[in-house]
């Protein structure tokens, strides 16, 4: 060919092959017109844009850009009419064109025309069944026009045209989630888990967007059942032994991490696993129960103590929790009915667990729960002593475990009379670089207490000041109100103090009648003075605790009848004979009518606001 | 003749058969808590009891036969109360109605049916009506759209309206929480019901309810409205017939002429309002002074609003309603925080004030035979609250004088009706 006419040729292929309509923001320079309609578009003059874009489109009639510019902006001033003709009138020259079809729907939904909507869309979908694109577009511009059912139908209906009934999964999962259809998006994903079976992080993931709600979760819990029953598949348990923990319905989840246990074949593991989260909601008989289990699997020898260390325990809290008759009023003065059958079991199995694995930790905080238990619900102090003692014995590393274990082991002492080696013990874990600070806090103020048994009140008020500096700390409270009672009592009535110090520490050893009996005569002999109250309402509290309910009650009206003016006394002691009332003798009405008597004549207590709550829980008021 | 009167009062209250002792609820400094006084006084009249409400007389105290049953009600809920002799008795009557004070007495007589609209999911922490009249125990009952387009607010005496957008809008959340599960699952709620009750929009649905509550008010209601629900109610009636919502909460785009076509005639309590066409802004209208998205300038600490003072015999019905033990009361902020001042009609009455700004906080009005209230801004012991923040715990502020005003309209329709004086 010759050189003259390649140039034409050239230049003639080129245009041939740039596309028909191409938009003119691709050329350098678009034509100024168009620039004019964009910018009254933006500005919001959609009149002034729309006349631009007629123009601009009898000047190029194929324009794409152009043709949408027109659309747009037709639409925003609500010209379905004519838009909707702008629409046709292209598609007589591309009658099969989807997204024009698409667009030509809404705008008849738009304008309330639904039936021709709907005919639009049925043209698109038809067009060509078995074309997923189809679906997708048109399910879009439904969900665009809040058709939500609409869209949800059509992606249903183009896995059968597309004979495919795994098409769209994620899409209407996520669709049917949005419009609070739960269980829909949860038979959508479970379909996602069974094509995609690594993926259950994911799934989860996703239903976690609508699980957390209550009726989400039964939803996918119903669900994944539903899946279950038809195939045994270890996801679908992990599945809905989560969503059974998210609702924390224990039992139920139990039953599914026995099944997760079994197929993943871990041996135990799964339910230990289940049973530590168990306990820590506090489900303690399904953590219990699950614990039992994972031990008979069996587990593997290295998990065995700390799944029968968490039994025991499980078992103490259990026994702890049917302990129904201790009351505000009975604790720690006798042991409460049926204790020792209540914690034999859990006691039982800390000595296995001593017995089996001598030496271990778990054998060191076994013996320190039974010393608890012994100290605290059997009133053991001999056994409690052993135990305790063993465990500083055998402590090893847990050394915050062992000053714990001292303290409880000072304590002791002093129930036994022995100061002296009560304060060596409290001694060493107030001095212990190591020890906690409240433990340190703890120590102190036991030490505050032995001094004050002691008579030696000056002491004491130095080692209270101390730990009442730390506001923060849980014992300044207790060393506040020791401080409070000690600076009054010295400055009234030194000797009757002695006399209260010595009630209070036999009260502690619980000689309990010759306590009361020094506490009768204080009161007696200081009468009139504030120590005669306070030594009143240690006598009533020392009633109460034996149970003396009427003579409790005596002892407080005394007080109010005899008060020597300490005004913190009698509301106190009027607060108490309606909580005698209320838990000692249940006796409701006298009760109400104990803490209304504190409403009307101290009307500043401090006590009131919990009276007003106890009658109000009395009266059985919904508010 | 008003001292005849009062010597007339006294005299009978001293010759009564019975020397009856009054029990009087002060609602000045010395109230420890002056919220749940408010429901002293409601729990009487629910038991048949007739309760004076004396206005400005020691902070608007409450005035009824003693009884033992009453005072110890008082003491298990708080409340302070204190015995009158007879003689006493007849000298706070006389102080009251003497000519030259600004105090007046109201005569209670009926505990008003109360009913709050609010969404099927409401929690009552979430508002703070609700959260008053939980604390103060006034039972009330929940409405939502179904009652009211279902005509069942005759039932009631009072209305509130909760944080709800009338304009249809989902309160303008959409830029900050257009992908919070929240956000959409109320937008689903809102569509699915909209469809049930035969509404294309939920703007639609939304408008013929905010019609329908102005024809509970014409017929005699009380309505009381806070927050956002004040404007976009206004805003809601003045554009009945136009489409004011953007495509992303109704589907299609606004009316290009939206301002043009509003019609303020139709409003309770604004005018000459301009709306806020962009859907990213969270705001409706330039009713709410400040704007939501300069709250950010508001300082707490110089942030407090005036009560006005009205004469208690001649106009006992804004008197009642700004009753307090304060006059200069905190402020709080809220999506609707303050109207604008040169925007409110001019039939309505403003109650209290921001000095020296625009800024209207407290507003009252008549329609037809009914009244309305507005009060701008969301928690009034919670200056700035955000979605999502814990609700406030009122057991620490029973002495809010902020929390009085929603209190103070709550009695107000049990108040015999007086003659109008003015």
């Amino acid at each position: 060919m010759e050189r003259c006419c390649i140039r034409p040729l050239a230049l003639a292929t080129l245009l041939a092959l740039i596309p028909a309509g191409m938009a003119p923001s691709q050329t350098p320079e678009a034509p100024p017109k168009f620039r004019h309609a964009r910018a009254f578009e933006e500005a919001g003059d959609f009149e002034r844009a729309a006349i631009l874009y007629e123009e601009l489109l009898a000047e190029d009639s194929l324009n794409v850009v152009y043709f949408q510019g027109l659309e747009r902006v037709l639409l925003l001033l609500k010209r379905y009419d004519e838009a909707i003709t702008h629409v046709q009138k292209r598609l007589s020259t591309t009658p099969q064109d989807l997204n024009l079809l698409a667009s030509l729907g809404s705008l008849y939904y738009k304008s309330g025309r639904e039936l021709e909507a709907d005919e639009a869309w049925e043209q698109a979908l038809s067009g060509n069944p078995a074309d997923p694109q189809r679906y997708r577009i048109i399910a879009n511009v439904m969900m665009e026009n809040r058709l939500l059912e609409k869209a949800a139908e059509t992606y249903r209906r183009g896995r059968i045209g597309c004979h495919d009934g795994n098409l769209f999964t994620l899409e209407l999962a996520q669709l049917l989630a949005v419009s609070m259809d739960y269980r829909g998006a949860s038979e959508e994903y479970l379909r996602w888990l069974r094509l995609n079976p690594a993926q259950l992080t994911f799934v989860q993931g996703r239903m976690g967007s609508y699980t957390w709600k209550e009726d989400g979760r039964e939803a996918a819990i119903a669900a994944v059942r539903s899946a279950l029953q038809e195939r045994e598949d270890a996801r679908l348990y992990e599945l809905l032994g989560w969503l059974y923990l998210e609702g924390k319905i224990f039992e139920e989840a139990f039953d599914v991490f026995r099944h997760i246990d079994r197929m993943s074949q871990s041996q135990g593991m799964a339910l230990l696993s289940f049973a530590g989260t168990a306990f820590q909601e506090g489900a303690y008989s399904v953590a219990a129960s699950a614990y039992r289990e994972a031990i008979e699997v069996p587990l593997p020898p290295a998990a065995m103590p700390s799944a029968k260390y968490g039994y025991a325990n499980a078992m103490k809290e259990l026994g702890r929790k049917e302990d129904t008759l201790q009351t505000a009023v009975s604790a720690n003065v006798a042991p409460a009915t049926g204790a020792q059958s209540r914690y034999s079991r859990a006691i039982a199995y800390y000595r296995q667990i001593i017995e089996e694995y001598p030496g271990s930790e778990f054998a060191v905080r076994s013996r320190y729960q039974i010393g608890t238990i012994q100290l605290e619900e059997f009133l053991d102090l001999d056994g409690a002593l052993a135990s305790f003692e063993q465990v500083v014995k055998d402590g090893g590393g847990l050394h915050l475990l062992l000053f714990d274990a001292v303290l409880k082991i000072g304590e002791i002492h002093v129930s036994r009379g022995d100061t002296a080696g009560a304060r060596e013990r409290f001694h060493l874990v107030a001095t212990a670089p190591n020890a906690l600070p409240d433990q340190i806090d703890q120590a102190m103020f036991l030490l505050a207490e032995l001094e004050y048994f002691s008579g030696r009140f000056s002491e004491a008020l130095e080692r209270l000041r101390d730990i009442s500096m730390n506001l923060a700390a849980d014992y300044a409270n207790d060393a506040l109100e020791m401080q409070a009672f000690l600076q009054q009592a010295m400055g009234t009535s030194p000797d009757l103090l002695v006399e209260l110090a010595r009630a209070d520490f036999l009260a502690r050893q619980r000689d309990y009648g010759e306590a009361a009996a020094l506490l009768r005569d204080a009161a007696e002999k200081g009468r009139g003075l504030p120590v005669a109250d306070h030594a009143l309402l240690r006598s009533a509290a020392l009633e109460e605790a034996l149970g003396r309910y009427d003579a409790a009650i005596s002892t407080y009206e005394r007080l109010l009848g005899e008060s020597g003016g300490s005004a913190a006394a009698l509301d106190r002691a009027q607060f108490h004979i309606g909580e005698v009332y209320e838990f000692g003798l249940r006796d409701a009405a006298r009760a109400i009518e104990a803490y209304e008597k504190l409403l009307a004549e101290y009307p500043e207590s401090v006590f009131g606001s919990v009276a007003r709550k106890r009658i109000r829980h009395l009266r059985g008021d919904v508010f | 003749m008003r001292i005849f009167l009062a010597l007339c009062v006294a005299a009978l209250l001293c010759g009564s058969a019975a020397g009856q002792q009054k029990l009087l609820i002060p609602m000045d400094l010395r109230q420890s808590d002056h919220l749940k006084a408010y429901g002293i006084a409601y729990w009487a009249l629910a038991q048949g009891m007739e309760i004076d409400w004396l206005l400005n007389y020691r902070g608007g105290s409450f005035m009824m036969d003693h009884s033992e049953t009453v005072a110890a009600e008082c003491r298990i809920r708080g409340v302070k109360d204190e015995q009158v002799s007879v003689g006493g008795v007849a000298e706070i009557y006389s102080e009251v109605q003497r000519e030259d004070n600004n105090m007046d007495v109201v005569r209670l007589e009926k505990a008003p049916r109360v009913a709050v609209y609010v969404p099927p999911n409401f929690q009552p922490w979430d508002d703070a009506v609700t959260l008053a009249l939980e604390y103060a125990e006034i039972p009330y009952e929940k409405v939502w759209d179904e009652e009211v387009l279902g005509g069942m607010l005759s039932r009631y005496d009072w209305l509130h309206l909760h944080h709800e957008d009338f304009t249809g809008q989902y309160g303008k959340f959409y830029a900050s929480f257009a992908g919070a599960s929240w956000y959409q699952d109320q937008q689903v709620l809102l569509e699915n019901e909209a469809r049930t009750l035969g509404f294309k929009k939920v703007s639609e649905l939304k408008k013929a309810v905010a019609g329908r509550i102005k024809e509970y008010v014409a017929s005699g209601g009380f309505m009381f409205a806070m927050c956002s629900a004040t404007d976009t109610y206004d805003i809601a009636l003045a554009a009945e017939g136009v489409d004011i919502c953007a495509a992303m909460y109704d589907g299609d785009p606004p009316d290009a002429d939206m301002q043009a076509m509003l019609d303020y005639g139709k409003c309770l309590a604004f005018t000459d309002f301009t709306l806020e066409k962009s859907p990213y802004r969270y705001e409706y209208s330039d009713i709410d002074q400040p704007p939501s998205d300069l709250l950010a300038l508001q300082n707490p600490e110089t942030d407090y609003f005036t009560l006005f003072e009205f004469s208690a015999k001649f106009d006992p019905v804004p008197t009642m309603l700004t009753q307090n033990h304060v006059n200069v009361i905190k402020g709080f902020l809220g999506q609707t925080t303050s109207f604008k001042r040169e925007l409110i009609k001019s039939s309505v009455i403003i109650l209290a004030e921001r000095e020296g700004h625009d800024q209207v906080r407290y507003l009252h009005g008549n329609y037809g035979r009914g009244t309305f209230t507005f009060y701008g801004g969301h928690d009034p012991e919670d200056y700035q609250h955000a979605v999502g923040d814990p609700p406030t715990d009122l057991s620490l502020h029973k002495t809010s004088p902020g929390y009085r005003l929603i209190l103070n309209n709550i009695l107000f329709p049990a108040a015999k009706k007086k003659q109008q004086k003015t």
